[in-house]
């Protein structure tokens, strides 16, 4: 073999073996992004128990999905909507009433640009101001931008129709984008 | 004629005593399950890795990758079917599924 | 005030804020003169790019925060993946009497494969595959390995070493009739300083 290890190749490499049935090669995707779905799955179900039971569950599911992978580059972002899924399950069987399904006029506070403005990174501030966005729009926002889904996805994930996503997602541009812009 | 758990017990020590042989699966395996093949393991109190339906025996195993599977999976199956037959099982089929070659 | 408060279409010469993002996600293509030559549109494509690299950045900080995945938590995922799932179909082997019914996975025999061309010095086997119907004993078989192969003068012989050794594990191991092997070159590798030194002592005899 060459003499990169596993652990060095890229993710299309991984992710390919992986889909044949190589077991290590899925080891080091698990080692790679573990960190990062613990991430997510803090930032949508809080500090809790479950955070290594839904990332464990994500990988398992991966890996029986491996097939339906089309682009082996973006096992990154399809492990983090694997993960997202389990997550809103999560959420909805603790029967928190999110308004997920409310048509979201309201916009951000009237003090979230001092908010963010406070931020000590950029990277901080953005996460301020997805914050400080309305549930349904950060949502919508995270689907997009962060996971990657289509338009359609989203609608069929959320329950709604797509033109209330579209509604969603532009107020959620906009908000972000005027909010970051008030940071310096 | 020996209760079936025996008999099943004695085939699975044979099929891991077969040269070749390395790993002895369940019926659905999961990498947790294997179940290597150290001489001796069978004790009556472990459940059989091996199991018949209606006169077929199915059994999974894993290889060395040196000696040749087929032939690894001939002698299983001529194995199985001699274990079986010295305890009064009579076997019309014996699957053997090689799921790993060295 | 932030040029960037003007969101609206009349503020974007005729564009929403959607149209640009939806814009970028296409790569800018096919090119639309409209965007491309509007300062306004630049400067909100601009926004829309900072803002989602910020965000994409918050996360991977809050990533280098977590802990690094605990060995025995490591183990448990391993211990749950289910072998069955990437197995694949079970190929045949050739029975020789009627109580025979040996068969061999088809995840088995691609990991056979991969072992076989990792262990050819310079190569790195990506994808494996068998073309056919491998369900049916003596069905010709294509057999295609992609690899990627450390850049060099000896491209074409190790991608010969991969070929042969590859149809030599299948003949030993498994009762598939091959009808070819194919070695794509995927990608060339960087090679090794350190190991990679023979082909420059080779061509030195004539001084």
């Amino acid at each position: 073999m060459h003499h990169q290890s596993l652990a060095e190749l890229d993710d299309t490499v991984l992710a390919g073996r992986s889909s044949d049935g190589d077991v290590r090669a899925f080891e080091v995707l698990i080692r790679r992004y573990t960190p990062l779905l613990r991430a997510y799955a803090r930032r949508t179900l809080g500090s809790t128990d479950e955070l290594d039971d839904v990332v464990q569950e994500t990988f398992i599911t991966a890996w029986d999905r491996l097939d339906r992978l089309d682009d082996h580059a973006k096992v990154k972002s399809w492990l983090m909507r694997i993960l997202s899924r389990k997550c809103l399950d999560r959420i909805r069987a603790r029967r928190f009433h999110d308004d997920v399904t409310e048509l979201e006029v309201a916009a951000a506070a009237a003090d979230a640009p001092d908010r963010v403005a406070e931020a000590r990174s950029r990277e901080e501030a953005a996460e301020t101001a997805l914050a400080e966005l309305p549930e349904a729009q950060r949502r919508c926002w995270i689907m997009k931008e962060v996971l990657e889904y289509s338009y359609d996805d989203i609608a069929a994930e959320l329950d709604l129709p797509p033109s209330t996503v579209r509604g969603l997602l532009s107020r959620a541009r906009k908000n972000m984008i005027r909010l970051m812009e008030g940071w310096r | 004629m020996s209760s079936d758990d025996d008999t099943l017990a004695a085939v699975e020590q044979a099929v891991v005593g077969v040269p070749g042989v390395t790993d002895l699966y369940r019926a659905r395996p999961t990498v947790a399950s294997t179940v290597s093949a150290v001489r001796g393991i069978a004790s009556s109190a472990a459940p059989a890795r091996v199991v018949v339906d209606d006169g077929v025996l199915r059994v999974v195993i894993g290889t060395d990758g040196y000696r040749p599977a087929p032939e690894v999976a001939r002698a299983v199956h001529d194995v199985a079917l001699a274990a079986a037959s010295t305890h009064g099982l009579a076997l019309t089929r014996v699957d053997v599924r090689v799921a790993r070659v060295g | 005030m932030s040029d960037l408060d003007a969101l609206e279409p009349d503020d974007l010469d005729g564009h929403s804020i959607d149209e640009l993002a939806d814009y970028l996600d296409a790569g800018m293509q096919p090119p639309d003169p409209s965007i491309d030559g509007s300062p306004a549109c630049q400067n909100a494509l601009a926004a829309i790019l900072r803002v989602r690299h910020a965000s994409l950045g918050s996360l991977e900080a809050a990533a280098r925060d977590e802990a690094p995945a605990d060995e025995s938590w490591i183990g448990g995922v391993l211990a749950n993946i289910s072998l069955e799932s990437r197995s694949g179909r079970d190929v045949p082997l050739r029975p020789q009497s009627e109580s025979e019914r040996p068969v061999m996975t088809e995840g088995a025999i691609r990991s056979l494969i991969r072992r076989t061309g990792d262990g050819v010095p310079g190569v790195l086997v990506a994808r494996c595959r068998l073309d056919g119907d491998v369900t049916e004993l003596a069905a010709p078989i294509r057999v295609v390995v992609e690899v990627a192969i450390v850049s060099g003068p000896s491209i074409v012989a190790t991608a010969d070493l991969v070929r042969t050794g590859v149809a030599q594990a299948l003949a030993e191991q498994t009762d598939l009739l091959v009808e070819a092997v194919d070695v794509v070159v995927r990608d060339l590798l960087e090679p090794d300083p350190d190991t990679d030194t023979d082909t420059d002592t080779d061509t030195e005899e004539t001084r």
